[in-house]
């Protein structure tokens, strides 16, 4: 309809000459849209994911400065940081073998833990004047660069990828793909500003609202970095237990939860936990849900380590979450989702009393990313 | 950028036309619509990577702590300090000089996007 309209003006206009023309327009639309019409549509998919990747650059650059002038602040090297930043940036971590799952769930934490372990050195090698504290948010901020840097490179592997072999298939699932991994690679940016200021992060609502459990009651480390104590609420006894803060760290809470229950001789009538969880589209940051069932993300070791606990002593598992988008689970936390935390505390209280008798013993564990967030 | 230069001068040349030569209004109708294409398609795309650079550098968060007393009712909100942390002390309360003053929560405010 749209090629007709000007076609016949030109012949109005121009008489044989517009005739001609008409011709050659018909032929070029014909060429462009069914010779050409997938090529000019790929070549615009290609400006888009070009686009795209030229921001990831620039975002993950805007990271790595950000880093390497935390480093320098806080750290104070003696030399040049940036050749061992560059081999953090690069840094991966090569999954067990899964033909035989049986036992993978203790060789990943091993990885992890050999993983963990080795980073913190390796940041601790170019930030020497770290104190513990500042060491875990450093180690947070270089994990946030290195994961822009694996998203640009990945993404850049796909494109040039697309490009060279001309597979339309691999640039349509980019250019689809784009606006989410845009958004995540903001929210990384957001991330690491954070965790080189030290501020509370939204996935902090957990060890936040164990915090305020924890409030001026005599505190013990168990396990790797969690921290616990106990107190009473509705005649209940209460082991609240988060990673250590005000670093950033997210601790072990599946070995701190088995190693608590081990020490009550079983004798745990619930298990409450408290963690972020990642909302819909279209609903409220802040709001607040209960289900059942172990509330914590990660690979999946210490989910399995608290559900095998569980099972093994007939606890039940309960899960208190609050609703945020990825972006806000990253970045600091939001007015809303603090305020959530009262929220939290109210449903903890409604569902102990439901669920257990006066006198239970019952664990409270809050779940995150504890930075910014003492105890 | 090639693509956008031609459009642009199309662009010129139809609107130049439209406004001096003018001609038959079917004429002019038809500069009229070069016109309008070829300028709003180049209008549209500079808007887009407009955004593009909008979004590559979103404004920071602004950070708060609210401040209370253990014992009194004292609230005060106040910004971020580097060093501060949740259940942080921050010395004496001013208002009832009895108990400390602690940090209660930490919030951000995202950047407001024009």
């Amino acid at each position: 309809m749209l090629t007709v309209v000007p076609l016949d003006l030109l012949g109005d206009l121009f008489g044989n000459v517009g005739n001609i023309t008409q011709i050659a327009f018909t032929l070029l639309f014909i060429l462009l849209f069914f010779g050409f019409g997938q090529k000019l549509q790929m070549r615009q998919y290609m400006w888009d994911i070009d686009r795209g990747l030229r921001r990831l650059d620039v975002i993950r650059g805007q990271a790595k400065d950000l880093t390497l002038k935390t480093v320098k602040e806080i750290g104070k090297p003696t030399s040049d940081p940036m050749p061992q930043l560059n081999v953090l940036m690069e840094q991966f971590l090569i999954t067990p073998v899964d033909m035989d799952p049986s036992g993978i769930v203790s060789k990943f934490d091993h990885l992890l833990d050999v993983h963990e372990m080795k980073f913190k050195e390796d940041v601790h090698r170019i930030a020497p004047s770290a104190d513990p504290a500042q060491l875990n948010n450093l180690s947070n901020l270089v994990e946030a660069s290195w994961a822009l840097n694996t998203i640009y490179r990945i993404i850049r592997h796909f494109y040039l990828l697309g490009k060279k072999t001309n597979s339309i298939f691999i640039i349509i699932q980019l250019q689809a793909l784009l606006p989410l991994i845009m958004q995540e690679a903001e929210a990384y940016l957001g991330a690491a500003r954070a965790f080189a200021e030290g501020q509370p992060i939204g996935d902090g609502i957990g060890p936040l609202v164990a915090s305020r459990l924890m409030k001026d009651k005599s505190q013990r480390k168990v396990e790797k970095d969690v921290i616990v104590a106990e107190t009473t609420l509705e005649d209940r006894r209460i082991i609240a237990l988060k990673a250590e803060g005000p670093g950033g760290n997210v601790g072990k809470p599946g070995d701190a939860i088995r190693s608590l229950i081990e020490e009550n001789g079983g004798k745990v009538s619930m298990v409450v936990m408290i963690d972020a969880a990642l909302k819909f589209e279209g609903e409220n940051s802040g709001e607040v849900s209960e289900g059942i069932g172990a509330a914590i993300g990660g690979i999946g070791t210490e989910r399995f380590k608290i559900e095998e606990e569980a099972t093994k002593n007939k606890i039940p598992v309960y899960a208190v979450i609050v609703k945020e988008s990825i972006l806000e689970a990253i970045t600091p936390m939001r007015k809303e989702i603090l305020e959530a935390g009262e929220k939290v505390l109210e449903r903890i209280k409604s569902l102990i009393v439901e669920r257990s008798k006066p006198g239970d013993t019952i664990i409270v564990a809050g779940i995150g990313n504890t930075i910014g967030i003492g105890q | 950028m090639i693509l956008y230069i031609v459009l642009v001068l199309v662009g010129f040349y139809a609107l130049v036309n439209l406004v001096q030569v003018g001609g038959s209004p079917i004429s002019e109708a038809l500069y009229f619509v070069v016109a309008t294409l070829a300028l709003g398609f180049v209008a549209f795309s500079l808007m887009r990577v407009r955004r593009s650079f909008a979004l590559a550098n979103p404004a920071p968060n602004r950070v708060f702590e609210i401040v209370k007393c253990k014992q009194c009712s004292f609230k005060q909100i106040k910004n971020f300090a580097l060093g501060d942390y949740v259940t942080k002390t921050l010395g004496l309360c001013t208002q009832c000089n009895t108990s400390n003053l602690f940090i209660d929560g930490i919030y951000g405010e995202p950047p407001q996007r024009r």
